[in-house]
């Protein structure tokens, strides 16, 4: 059963929104990892072997583009796909995540919609269109 | 001179043409070697004695032909010697005629040459016959053109001999004389045999034309020689030279000629007949031989017995010996009849002849009939050969007859052998030989009569000149003798005169310089060896030509009647130059009184003149300049008297006679003493130059000033002697300096008004420039230096004053790291100013600042200035950044607990934690909906903060409108739905792409759809449409809302505008987000704006400028 079911990390250190996702995903039905901050975060990518990482970036200790950064440079946890969520909308901060070599962005507060779209495209492994970043 | 006896005697008439001719030559040989030492290269005299003894030769060969009644004997030769003489005549004519033909002279030369040649060839070989052709040929153009020569030469200025020999008249006298010769000797002579005119080839004519022909022939060569004599002997130099002689010798000469003459034609006559008897010996002995040959031939037959010939009836014998004979003739045709004669009762009888055998009477010597007896008698009596002849025989022929005696043993003679021979066969033989016997007993004769008459010509000389020798001998001793003493008395006065400091020669009467010192030498120029020839005194230069006095020759000869001649002269010197000298000449007598020669003494004046010249001419300068020279002057003494003025001052004070002598005091002033201030006075005193305006008042009142420069003249020990004063007309000049005075006062006056109404102005800015806020500096447009910085500036950059101030910019640090500012003058150019308002920049401490520069140029008198104010907007900028992050960082933060309060909500309203009721899905929806309101409402503070503090920032691509709009419609669509509109779009097919931010333009399309969404009314239509219109895309949202006031319109895009609420139905947002909008849609590059009519709702637009490579 739990093969069928997909499983999601959520990396944020807001444990209201962390949960509220966490309810929201389920919803979805995926299964739902969560970690709140970067390393632990890191720790559990590894060890659990997510499908999709949804990562914050503004946290203590390790922000989200580092976090990201290390997931990408590690074999283990390279392949898994990283859809970044965060308040900071800006264009250099898009393109921070980009370069960090995340494949998602999406900007709080999202659209649930959206969040699901970019998962299941994260999933099939397509990238992320150009408009969807707004919600 | 013509022997009149001759004249019987035709043939013996060109005995005297041949003397002429003969003469002819001898006087042309004289001519020569007279000619020879004026003129060495001329021919004119061989060639005409070549003509002359060429034909003269010619003459006596023809006259011993026809004595010996061979005409044709040596025709060859007389015509070549013709020939010849004609072309010797010829070759004489062309070289004086020459010059003026054009013909080249080769031709001359050579056609006769080879006419002669081929002529000479033809004769020799047609042995004779041709005569009368080289007389036509070559005897009348030779004469011709001799004539020509002659007439040349008489013409004036045309020396056509050398030296001139004959006079005018005579040339032309000759060259008739040989027109006429021509004539004759071409034209009668040969037309008399030749047959031209028939009546003239008749024998008759001949013989009565030929006489007088071939006397006027002769008389022609007579004059010619007598012409050609008398001329050559008239000349003064031919009998000076040659013969020594002083005076004309009118009849010597002449008489001697006439004297050779008269020998050459008895000699010519004698040899003629002494050639002519030798010849006929000559001829008779070569005739007895072969006469004797043929008698032997025939008594040496032993069949003719001539014994037996005596009887009559010896008919066989007779016929034998007439065979014999006619073999003998026929076998030679050197004897053309033989026959025997016998004598009875002293009558010749003919026996037999080769002509006829039988009858005798038929026999006869080829003379004739008639015999001459006497001959044949002789010949039987004396029993020697008679000759008979040469004689014509009936054909014509030259013939000889000789009887030859045939004798027996015994001693009677019987018979006579007749032979009648051809002579011409005879002559043939003998000829040549004869010639050139002729020729060398000719040349002997002549040289042999040239040579007497050369002799006879020195004998004459030569006995005058012992006479002369005699005289000369006494006069050579008295001589010696006083060239003796003279030698003495010359060595002390040579030495004396020799080294005499003046000039001095001595002349001859002849005014030929026999003397010339050393300073004479150095004086003129020419060395004593140039002027005096030691070897031929005749040589000697004369005075009048070598000093060039010929005018005082005639004076000169006075010296030699006892004058002396004193005077100045102007002499010339052997480089041309004149010599202006004082000559003493004097003569020098002997004791006895006689006078010996002339002396001359010469003093050189050239110096003096020299000198005189130049005073003269200085004089003359001086007394123009002091006349031209603009203002006074006057030569004033110590004791103040005037001794000389110029006309300036005349013209002021009277007359130089009316001030002179007068104290100057006295004559300019009127006063009694010495002027106060006079710098003549000073110049007295001090000896230097003193300058002094004085004023002096004339007795009509009239008043004059005067400036007076005093210059002191001093003599040889530096005491001043004169003033010269040089007084100047000052009065207008004082005059204009008042009126100058007074206006410089008002000028000056003025001027520091101005000068200090500028300074206060000047102090005022001033101030404000160093005490300004913002950094200025000014620096010059053309050259780039810096002209002035304020305190400010320098302050701002941390740099000094001398770094900057006055050195060209780009010479400077200042704004080194920074492109633009440093292309500040670059950029403004002609720009009325140019602004740039954040601007990062080093200072020289290092520190980076942020700046505003505002640049503009303008005009400083001719000077274009450049005016640059920087203002430190490092604390705005600071405050700005501050400013903008907080505000990013509070939107950040009061995101973060939004995004949770959202997500809270919207998983309950989704119904993910369980089902709702419709009311408790309503109250939650209405949260949610304000929460988006809230997040949006962050968004634009962002935004907007943003965009006050200049950070917003749009990144311009090419995108497709159709597929934006598409993507906005989707977004927009469900929440218009919601509100119970509906959304329609209208786009334009083929819209080019438009450079646009897209997520911007999204952003824009979505704000002004809310709006229309907010502000129309309920369940009405909101378009969206798209048009490209020119270079743009016209983006348009339409609302069927109430409607905007025009006032309204223009506030609308500001910020935080709101229209009155009483309109608006549901409240919306801030006024923000048209305020953003306009600001993004400006900074893509667009326009943005609203059309609205009150009740029709309203009309967003938007342009955003279309993509370049876009095509319609």
């Amino acid at each position: 059963m739990s093969e069928d079911k997909k499983r999601i990390l959520i990396i944020d250190d807001e444990v209201g929104l962390r949960n509220l996702l966490k309810f929201r995903l389920i919803s979805f039905g995926y299964d739902v990892l969560v970690a709140e901050d970067g390393y632990a975060g890191i720790e559990v990518a590894k060890v659990q072997a997510p499908d999709v990482i949804v990562l914050d970036i503004m946290m203590p200790y390790l922000n989200g583009i580092e976090v990201c950064k290390k997931l990408k440079s590690d074999l283990k946890t390279k392949e898994i796909p990283i859809i970044f969520l965060s308040v900071l909308a800006q264009k250099e901060d898009i393109e921070a995540g980009r370069e960090a070599g995340g494949e998602f962005f999406l900007t709080k507060p999202y659209d649930p919609q959206k969040l699901d779209l970019l998962i299941r495209m994260a999933l099939k492994g397509e990238p992320q269109p150009p408009e969807m970043l707004e919600s | 001179m013509i022997p009149f006896f001759f004249i019987t005697n035709p043939d013996y008439g060109a005995l005297f043409y041949s003397a002429s001719f003969f003469l002819l030559g001898v006087a042309s040989i004289l001519l020569h070697l007279h000619q020879r030492s004026v003129a060495p290269r001329s021919r004119d005299g061989i060639l005409l004695a070549c003509f002359s003894f060429a034909l003269s030769l010619y003459e006596l060969m023809g006259i011993v032909a026809y004595e010996l009644m061979r005409p044709e004997l040596w025709q060859a030769e007389r015509n070549v010697l013709l020939v010849l003489g004609f072309i010797a005549l010829f070759e004489f004519g062309v070289l004086h005629a020459r010059s003026r033909s054009r013909v080249p002279v080769n031709v001359f030369v050579l056609a006769p040459l080879v006419a002669c040649a081929a002529t000479i060839a033809w004769c020799l070989k047609s042995d004779g016959g041709c005569e009368a052709v080289i007389r036509t040929l070559f005897a009348l153009p030779a004469a011709l053109l001799a004539a020509f020569a002659f007439w040349r030469g008489a013409a004036p200025r045309v020396p056509v001999f050398e030296a001139s020999v004959f006079s005018a008249r005579f040339s032309r006298l000759l060259a008739g004389t040989f027109l006429l010769y021509g004539f004759c000797a071409g034209v009668v002579v040969p037309g008399a045999l030749s047959g031209l005119p028939v009546f003239l080839s008749e024998r008759r004519f001949f013989e009565l034309v030929g006489l007088p022909v071939s006397v006027f022939r002769a008389a022609c060569a007579t004059l010619l020689a007598g012409i050609f004599i008398w001329q050559t002997t008239r000349s003064l130099f031919f009998y000076r030279s040659f013969l020594g002689l002083r005076r004309r010798s009118t009849v010597g000469l002449p008489l001697s000629f006439g004297l050779l003459y008269v020998v050459f034609i008895v000699f010519g006559w004698h040899l003629v007949k002494a050639v002519t008897i030798h010849e006929q010996d000559n001829v008779k002995r070569l005739v007895l031989r072969d006469a004797r040959l043929y008698a032997q031939a025939l008594l040496g037959s032993s069949d003719i017995d001539i014994l037996s010939l005596t009887q009559r009836s010896a008919y066989p014998a007779l016929r034998h010996a007439h065979h014999r004979m006619v073999d003998l003739t026929q076998q030679d045709s050197f004897a053309k009849a033989l026959y025997l004669v016998r004598l009875e009762d002293e009558r010749p009888v003919f026996l037999v002849g080769s002509q006829a055998q039988v009858y005798p009477s038929v026999v006869f010597p080829s003379f004739g009939e008639s015999v001459p007896l006497r001959y044949i008698l002789d010949a039987f009596h004396g029993r020697h050969p008679t000759f008979v002849g040469p004689y014509r025989d009936r054909w014509d022929k030259t013939s000889f007859t000789v009887f030859l005696p045939l004798d027996r043993p015994e001693g009677a003679t019987l018979y006579l052998l007749g032979v009648d021979l051809d002579a011409r066969k005879i002559f043939v033989e003998i000829r040549r030989v004869r010639l050139f016997a002729l020729f060398g007993v000719m040349a002997f004769l002549v040289l042999f009569i040239v040579g007497c008459a050369f002799l006879l010509v020195f004998a004459v000389k030569n006995t005058e000149l012992e006479a002369q020798k005699r005289g000369l001998d006494e006069a050579v001793t008295h001589l010696r003798e006083t060239e003796a003493q003279l030698a003495r008395s010359e060595e002390t006065f040579r030495g004396i005169l020799d080294n005499s400091p003046n000039a001095i020669f001595g002349f001859d009467r002849d005014l030929r310089l026999i003397f010339w010192n050393k300073e004479a030498g150095r004086l003129y120029g020419y060395e004593k060896h140039e002027v005096i020839n030691e070897k031929d005194p005749l040589e000697n230069r004369r005075i009048v030509e070598l000093l060039g006095i010929k005018s005082y020759e005639q004076e000169a000869a006075g010296i030699f009647k006892g004058q002396t001649i004193v005077r100045e002269m102007t002499h010339k010197t052997k480089s041309g130059q004149a010599l202006d000298v004082v000559l003493t000449a004097f003569p020098v007598q002997d004791p006895k009184g006689s006078i010996l020669f002339g002396m001359g003494l010469v003093q050189d004046i050239s110096g003096h003149r020299r000198i005189e010249t130049i005073l003269e001419e200085e004089q003359g300068r001086l007394r123009i300049i002091a006349a031209h020279i603009g203002a006074g002057l006057s030569l004033i003494d110590r004791d103040f008297r005037i001794l000389w003025v110029n006309e300036v001052v005349e013209g002021w004070f009277g007359k130089l006679e009316a001030v002179k002598g007068r104290h100057c005091f006295d004559a300019y002033a009127g006063c009694q003493g010495v002027c106060k201030g006079c710098p003549t006075e000073q110049a007295f005193l001090t000896g230097a130059v003193s300058t002094a305006e004085q004023r002096a008042t004339f007795p009509d009142g009239r008043v004059m000033d005067f400036l007076i420069i005093s210059s002191p003249i001093k003599d040889a020990m530096g005491e001043t002697q004169q003033v010269l004063e040089l007084v100047q007309d000052v009065t207008e000049r004082k005059r204009l300096e008042e009126e100058l005075k007074i206006h410089t006062q008002t000028l000056e006056g003025l001027v520091e008004e101005r000068t200090a109404a500028l300074q206060t102005s000047e102090r005022m800015f001033r101030r404000l420039f160093e005490s300004a806020q913002d950094g200025i500096l000014i620096m010059d447009a053309e050259h780039g230096n810096i002209i002035d910085v304020n305190p400010y500036l320098l302050q701002l950059m941390e740099m000094t004053r001398d770094e900057l101030q006055g050195r060209p910019f780009h010479a400077t640090k200042l704004f080194l790291e920074n492109p633009v500012l440093r292309n500040i003058p670059q950029e403004l150019g002609d720009k009325i100013a140019v602004f740039h308002d954040d601007v990062v920049v080093a200072t020289a401490g290092g520190r980076e600042i942020n700046v505003e520069i505002r640049a503009s140029w303008y005009y400083v008198a001719d000077r274009r200035v450049i005016q640059c104010h920087l203002r430190d907007i490092t604390e705005r900028k600071k405050i700005e950044r501050i400013k903008s992050e907080f505000v990013s960082m509070v939107s950040h933060e009061l995101r973060t607990p939004l995004s949770a309060i959202k997500e809270g909500v919207e998983i309950v309203a989704d119904g993910t934690q369980g089902k709702l009721n419709r009311s408790q899905k309503e109250c939650l929806e209405i949260a949610l909906s304000n929460i988006r309101r809230l997040n949006r409402l962050i968004g634009d503070i962002l935004d907007i903060s943003k965009i006050q503090s200049n950070l917003l920032t749009v990144k311009l691509t090419a995108c497709e409108v159709a597929e934006i709009v598409n993507q906005v419609y989707h977004l927009a669509r469900i929440e218009i739905e919601k509100s119970g509109l509906v959304l329609v779009t209208d786009i334009e097919k083929r819209l080019p792409r438009v450079m646009a931010d897209r997520d911007r333009l999204i952003q824009v399309l979505l704000n002004l759809l809310n709006n229309a969404v907010k502000f129309t009314r309920e369940h009405s239509r909101i378009r969206l449409t798209c048009r490209w219109i020119d270079e743009e895309v016209e983006f348009a949202v339409a609302d069927e809302g109430p409607g905007i006031p025009d006032e309204e319109l223009a506030r609308l895009f500001g910020r935080f505008v709101q229209l009155d609420s009483t309109l608006v139905r549901r409240v919306g947002g801030t006024g923000l987000g048209l305020y953003i909008s306009k600001n993004l849609v400006d900074a893509m590059g667009g326009r943005i704006w609203a059309e609205s009519k009150l009740g029709e709702g309203a009309v967003f637009k938007f342009a955003l400028p279309v993509e370049k490579e876009a095509k319609r």
